[in-house]
């Protein structure tokens, strides 16, 4: 008996196969240009820049989208565009759809001058004055946020902040309890947790005066440490198992296209990411203090939605519910979407649920369509 | 005009020391120099244990291999082969070397040593960062290791399972799920174990450690090249960004009184 248990004489064939399989992947890859695996390709319009950041306008598919705007904030960690990949694979696309005006923020990829921002910088800075510039835009006193990971943790803290200019509150995958995880172990998750809380407060401040901006290749390493052997065999047979069919291996492309596109982390930022919220739990403890002002979550009183993936290795889920009673909103859901933390935006099941979901519920909390 | 002869009385009170003229004399002084500082700590206060430390580290002072050092790294001559071998570590030794560098340290930033020495010692730290690191990477491989020893244990347990149930694997791709679904619960219990943590702050410290010894070498060869240094750079970056955030500020203030 084999160690191996392979069956010999399926083994010639399918070893043909696979072979005639890369054979013509390599074809494919050598085709492909630059402008087949383009992202991000939903037409929008520059309204506003300052430094490395760009507000966006995304151009209506309607007529007379609503009256109320969305404005979209993504997270340091990775770019927006993960958020309009592909046609199929749209989030903003699928908003648009069902009519709703939607902006979004660019961070951009910040330069050395970047090292100092902070927290306060984003929340009550760039984040704020984009607010300001959209409800001045579309004649209104209060827009709603769509936050995005971390980009939801500066939408939660301005909603804290600055109340009276959110109508509602969409917050995706963004961690709010950051010690949930004790509580509530979940295999496979929650490592950023753990290592975070493991390193001692001068160990960050060490971490942080050492890069001073941190290199997306580190911010890249901490999230494949997240899931090393799912990110090793991605490049092995999930690759081969689709690399001879052309859509599928550009869809691949795009989300590689992506992944590599990340930018550098302002150090401040990374320090207060690190120490305050993973390491400290400040958030859900209402102690972050920006601009010299307390973030107390009970001044949240915005309709919430609050969407996380069910599978979310980055975040976990329990670390996204711990937003529940901690709020004084009285219009508080949860939405749990199939996938894991990117998952939840360009996977196929999570595609059917997340757009037409958040955009219903935007919608129910809206003005009329703008005349 | 010609000098006048040294007197007797001259040659008896004080040491000669011949002016030093190109490097390899000049050395040689710094050598001389050595011996008096040792001799003159003999019979004094100092733990004689300590006086024997310092002759015997003195002692690998070697004047010889500062002609191609300077050489190699374009410094002037100097006390720089001080620091040119790996310096000794014991504690009296490091005390002793720190109270000789008190010292000296304005006559050696006068002949224009002291960049040098400070130049040895970010090299020094460096070593050591890098040392540190290895050690840790010596630790991740370990566990490393460790996690895939273990996940080879269980893909032979699947083998067998497979084999009793007569089963073969289909494909390749079959039994590559089957080494992922082995080695991912694995590497995931080894990922959320407190000693992983543990390993991982450790990494973090070593690598900041080694970034820092890093930074302190290109911030040191800047200043010898007079080129503003990141430091520099940085901390006016700082001012700037404060002064926008007041400004900024102000903005809002203003923005504010006039609504």
């Amino acid at each position: 008996m084999n160690a191996i248990p392979v069956d010999a004489r399926e083994a010639a064939p399918q070893s043909a196969s696979a072979f005639s399989k890369w054979e013509q992947g390599l074809a494919l890859l050598a085709d492909v240009e630059e402008d087949d695996i383009d992202i991000a390709l939903t037409p929008k319009d520059v309204v506003f820049q300052r430094d490395s950041m760009t507000l966006y306008r995304y151009r209506p598919l309607v007529e007379s989208p609503l009256r109320t705007p969305l404005l979209i904030t993504y997270a340091m960690f990775g770019r927006y565009t993960m958020i309009d990949l592909e046609e199929q694979r749209s989030m903003v696309q699928k908003l648009l759809s069902r009519g709703l005006d939607v902006y979004v923020i660019d961070w951009g990829i910040p330069k050395r001058a970047a090292r100092w921002l902070d927290t306060n910088d984003f929340v009550n800075g760039y984040l704020d004055e984009c607010v300001d510039i959209v409800r001045a835009r579309s004649h209104v006193e209060s827009i709603h946020l769509l936050g995005i990971c971390q980009g939801g943790v500066f939408s939660l803290c301005h909603a804290a902040l600055h109340p009276h200019k959110i109508k509602g509150l969409v917050l995706i995958v963004t961690p709010v309890d950051f010690h949930a995880d004790l509580d509530q172990p979940q295999t496979a998750t929650g490592y950023m947790n753990r290592w975070a809380r493991a390193a001692r407060d001068e160990d960050i401040d060490l971490f942080t005066e050492a890069w001073g901006l941190v290199p997306k290749s580190v911010v890249a390493t901490t999230f494949m440490m997240m899931s090393p052997v799912e990110h090793a065999f991605k490049y092995g047979p999930a690759l081969a198992a689709i690399v001879d069919d052309a859509d599928k291996l550009k869809s691949y492309l795009r989300m590689e296209r992506w992944i590599a596109d990340r930018p550098e982390c302002p150090g401040e930022l990374m320090r207060e990411w690190l120490r305050d919220f993973y390491k400290h739990n400040l958030l859900v403890k209402n102690e972050v203090v920006l601009g010299g002002r307390r973030v107390d979550l009970g001044n949240v009183n915005a309709p919430i939605l609050n969407v996380f993936a069910a599978a979310d290795a980055i975040v976990p889920p329990s670390c996204s519910r711990g937003l529940a009673g901690r709020t004084g909103s009285s219009d508080y859901r949860e939405l749990v979407v199939p996938g894991g933390h990117i998952g939840a935006f360009v996977g196929s099941r999570a595609q059917a649920l997340l757009g037409p979901t958040i955009a219903d519920w935007v919608r129910a909390r809206s003005s009329a369509p703008s005349q | 005009m010609t000098e006048a002869a040294p007197s007797e009385s001259d040659a008896q009170s004080e040491p000669a020391i011949p002016a030093a003229r190109g490097i390899e004399p000049f050395l040689q002084q710094c050598q001389d120099l050595l011996t008096l500082f040792a001799q003159s700590m003999t019979g004094s206060a100092i733990p004689a244990a300590s006086v024997a430390k310092f002759l015997d580290w003195s002692a690998q002072y070697d004047p010889q291999s500062m002609p191609a050092l300077a050489a190699k790294w374009g410094f002037s001559p100097g006390l720089y082969a001080l620091g040119g071998k790996l310096l000794p570590s014991t504690p009296e030794q490091d005390v002793l070397l720190s109270a000789l560098r008190r010292v000296f340290a304005g006559a050696w930033d006068a002949c224009q040593c002291g960049d040098a020495l400070r130049f040895t010692d970010a090299i020094k730290e460096y070593e050591t960062a890098q040392q540190a690191m290895r050690d840790i990477n010596a630790q991740l491989s370990q566990r490393m290791q460790h996690v895939l020893h273990q996940a080879q244990a269980r893909f032979a347990e699947e083998i067998k399972a497979a084999q009793a149930a007569d089963g073969a694997f289909k494909d390749v791709f079959q039994l590559a799920n089957a080494w992922q679904a082995s080695l991912g619960p694995v590497a995931h219990d080894e990922l959320q174990s407190e000693q992983c943590a543990a390993l991982f702050a450790t990494a973090m410290q070593s690598q900041s450690r080694l970034r820092v010894a890093h930074n302190r070498i290109v911030e040191l060869v800047s200043e010898a090249l007079n080129v503003p240094t990141r430091a520099e750079v940085d901390e006016a970056y700082r001012l700037i960004h404060q002064l926008r955030r007041e400004v900024r500020s102000l903005h809002k203030r203003i923005e504010e009184t006039l609504q």
